[in-house]
């Protein structure tokens, strides 16, 4: 093997016209060859399509990085042939059960002789699913590629062809981060979503998202990525009567809610979007009180007409309830930061002031019941705790200027009294 | 002076039972010298002023502070913020501790420098740096105390030299924190050592101390001492050197109050064992020349480790600095005594501000 490489290196050598690609391959090489062993399945089939590496798109250019390179799976585990003979008519015959590069048809085939076989897939990672491919062929992109379509997506789209990582590497193309712009890359793209006839904007819409700035900005991997509502081998767009499911899996206090409430069995008579009605789907921000009114900015007219009196008196009871509760804790938050400025104790006031947060979420969670007696409640004990805050920073503050009006009368008596004794020993001296 | 008939009925009673004529007689006719050095008097009484302020906090702190893991941060938090006047009393105990270890520097170097620590004095000098030693461990144990992030680490620091020391530092460590982690137990012994052991060791010196102290009088300097008697100034103890005390008194009362309301005592975060030390972690400002020299000093010096040999020297210095009056008595010049005092200072100055600017 270390001969063998020797080889190579000399040949390598050779080129002096290698462009800055075959560099980097050669030190992932050394690299990699000193550490891993190799299987002998890729030691002759990689060594010559190395010296064929001229750039990024080569099979060889980046097989190193490859989870199956690294698990010791060589070429022919996907493509057959002969590993073991340097001599290329030999090597990738027929007869040594050469199969070439798979067709996009069969790639879903290819990939599952391994991962479909639990016996096989338990050698390497006992806890892997092994049904991505059956849930591959329910998906729009399976079944449309069982249509004939070969344009869409396959597993080598998402996951890469010679580069393909586990989803836990920070580097691989379906780790979280990196799953927009690997579905981008097709969806993103209006000359390939034309004939489907359906927006390429969603990368756009959803890097600018709530959950968009959570995942790409903050790299908060909780926040949902766009197999998170579509699946992944299972990738369809969600239908109306699963909107509110979907959404529910992180958001299900909402769900349940808007499900029980008084809107919920409506949306579902009539056939309307549930959550996206109001918050949109790709380009969800971050939702504000605004957002229940009747007026500019607001989305109540979008269902409601301003005369509809019921509809409006409720939603400005809802409206008035939340307001209240967000500015008696904003001004809380402020009292309580001034305490803090002048040097008081107010980590009772911070603690309360977290129970007040989650009183607001939970208010908030519970406007989608549209109904201003069901918020009542909730939103009177958040209330009620936001002012408790408002108090007790009030009365930090009101101890803060009694301490100082106290110091400056003890002050002066002790001053008195210090002056006093000053004469009483002058006299006696 | 004539006394009133209950008075002096009262005083008949006591004087028959004690006999306390005598000790009347004695303050009554006590004189204090004086002289333009008078002024480094009034220390040591500065310092037994902070310690009476300390017991009498520490006293009114222990009603509501309950010691524990889950318990201490807490209680000290419901002190500062819920308790009336607990922000205060926390504040003046915090600040009167810091207080009563700078005048008692500020006492002991002042009786370096005026060579009071000379024959007949010794053992009021003995126990006098004994009482700084015990005052040092009242500030190491209390830190400890409201079982704060920045406490939590820094005992963990300073428990760790305890460690170091050879052959018995294990058991030693072990001792101190009641395992091999600090932990809620040792938040337990140092609460028990800093309230109960050290008060009764702390009262028992201070009393030889103090009645060292009247036996002998007070010192008088070497230049005052040569005067022809008829220069030479007294003043009588009662009332006039008590009359000072007390408006001196006033005044430190004063300077107390109004640091710990301008800047009462911070809490910080609750201390977290799991959490990694965070950056900043410090001794108090008296122990930090120590500190900063046991940073400076090598890991390995010959054949020692560097901070055991910190430990033996700091031990050496302070077996050396307390018996003092053994190595110099009134051969040695006062210039040398005065070099000495000067060098020592310079070197915790030195070093104290060196460890704050690092």
């Amino acid at each position: 093997m270390r001969s063998r490489l020797k080889d190579t290196m000399d040949r390598m050598r050779t080129l002096t016209t290698a462009p800055l690609t075959v560099a980097i391959s050669l030190v992932l090489i050394c690299a990699l060859t000193a550490t891993a062993q190799s299987s002998s399945d890729q030691e002759q089939c990689y060594l010559c399509h190395l010296e064929l590496v001229t750039d990024d798109s080569a099979p060889a250019a980046h097989f190193v990085e490859d989870i199956h390179f690294r698990k010791n799976l060589g070429c022919v585990a996907c493509h057959g042939g002969d590993p073991e003979s340097d001599d290329e008519e030999t090597a990738m015959s027929e007869e040594a059960g050469f199969t070439g590069v798979p067709d996009r048809q069969d790639i879903p085939q290819v990939c599952g002789r391994c991962h479909s076989s639990l016996k096989y897939m338990r050698a390497f990672n006992p806890s892997m699913r092994t049904d991505q491919v059956d849930e591959y062929y329910t998906s729009i992109h399976g079944r449309k590629l069982l249509d004939g379509d070969a344009s869409v997506a396959t597993c080598a789209d998402c996951h890469t062809v010679h580069k393909i990582r586990p989803v836990t590497e920070p580097m691989s193309s379906t780790y979280p981060t990196n799953v927009p712009r690997t579905c981008g890359r097709c969806h993103s793209d209006s000359n390939r979503m034309a004939p489907y006839g359906i927006p390429t904007d969603q990368y756009e819409s959803y890097s600018s998202s709530v959950h968009g700035v959570a995942l790409l900005e903050k790299h908060d991997l909780y926040a949902p990525t766009c197999n998170d509502c579509h699946g992944n081998h299972g990738a369809s767009p969600p239908g109306i009567e699963m909107l509110a499911n979907v959404c529910g899996m992180c958001h299900a206090s909402e769900s349940e809610i808007f499900q029980k409430g008084r809107k919920g069995e409506s949306f579902q008579n009539l056939e309307y979007p549930g959550c996206i009605a109001c918050h949109t789907h790709h380009d969800i921000r971050p939702p504000t009180e605004q957002m229940i009114s009747f007026e500019a900015g607001g989305l109540c007219a979008k269902c409601h007409d301003a005369d509809e009196i019921v509809p409006v008196q409720e939603g400005r009871q809802i409206r008035a309830m939340l307001d209240s509760l967000v500015i008696i804790r904003e001004r809380g938050a402020e009292r309580i930061e001034q305490a803090e400025r002048l040097g008081m104790e107010v980590s009772e006031a911070h603690f309360l002031q977290r129970d007040v947060t989650q009183r607001l979420f939970d208010s908030r969670a519970h406007m989608h019941s549209f109904s201003a007696e069901a918020l009542q409640p909730h939103a009177d004990a958040g209330i009620a705790e936001a002012n408790r805050v408002l108090e007790m920073g009030d009365k930090a503050i009101k101890a803060y200027k009694y301490r100082r009006s106290g110091f400056a009368v003890s002050t002066l008596l002790l001053t008195i009294l210090a002056i006093a004794l000053y004469l009483k020993i002058r006299s006696i001296d | 002076m004539t006394k009133k008939p209950v008075t002096k009925a009262l005083f008949k009673w006591i004087d028959d039972r004690f006999q306390i004529q005598d000790l009347v007689e004695f303050l009554r006719h006590k004189q204090v010298p004086r002289h333009g050095k008078s002024l480094w008097y009034y220390f040591g009484g500065i310092s037994l002023f902070f310690f009476l302020i300390q017991v009498v906090s520490g006293i009114l702190l222990l009603l509501y502070y309950k010691p524990g893991e889950d318990s201490a941060y807490e209680a000290v938090q419901f002190i500062t913020a819920e308790v009336e006047f607990g922000w205060l009393v926390r504040s003046v105990h915090t600040w009167a501790a810091n207080l009563m270890i700078l005048s008692a520097f500020i006492h002991m170097f002042s009786v370096l420098f005026t060579r009071a620590f000379v024959k007949p004095r010794e053992l009021t000098w003995i126990t006098g740096t004994l009482l700084l030693f015990v005052g040092l461990g009242f500030g190491f144990s209390g830190y400890l105390l409201p079982w704060n992030e920045l406490a939590f680490f820094a005992t963990k620091v300073g428990t760790d030299i305890v460690g170091a020391i050879p052959f018995i530092g294990d058991s030693a460590l072990q001792l101190l924190r009641g395992g091999e982690d600090v932990t809620g137990a040792t938040l337990s012994r140092f609460f028990a050592i800093h309230v109960a052991v050290m008060p009764a060791i702390f009262t028992l010196l201070l009393s030889v101390h103090l009645i060292m102290v009247q036996r002998q009088g007070m010192s008088e300097p070497e230049n005052w001492k040569k005067l022809p008697e008829g220069d030479k100034r007294y003043m009588p103890f009662f009332p006039h050197f008590l009359l000072r005390d007390l408006l001196i008194w006033i005044v430190a009362l004063n300077v107390l109050a109004l640091l710990a309301i301008l800047w009462p005592s911070e809490l910080g975060l609750k201390a977290d064992p799991f959490l990694p030390a965070p950056a900043g972690i410090m001794p108090e400002w008296y122990f930090i020349f120590m500190f900063q020299t046991l940073k400076l000093i090598p890991a390995h010096v010959l054949f020692m480790e560097g901070e055991l040999l910190g430990i033996f020297g700091f031990g050496l210095g302070a077996i050396v600095w307390m018996l003092l009056p053994l190595w110099i008595g009134h051969k040695v010049r006062s210039s040398t005594v005065s070099l000495l005092g000067i060098l020592v200072i310079i070197y915790i100055v030195g070093m104290t501000i060196w460890g704050f600017l690092v």
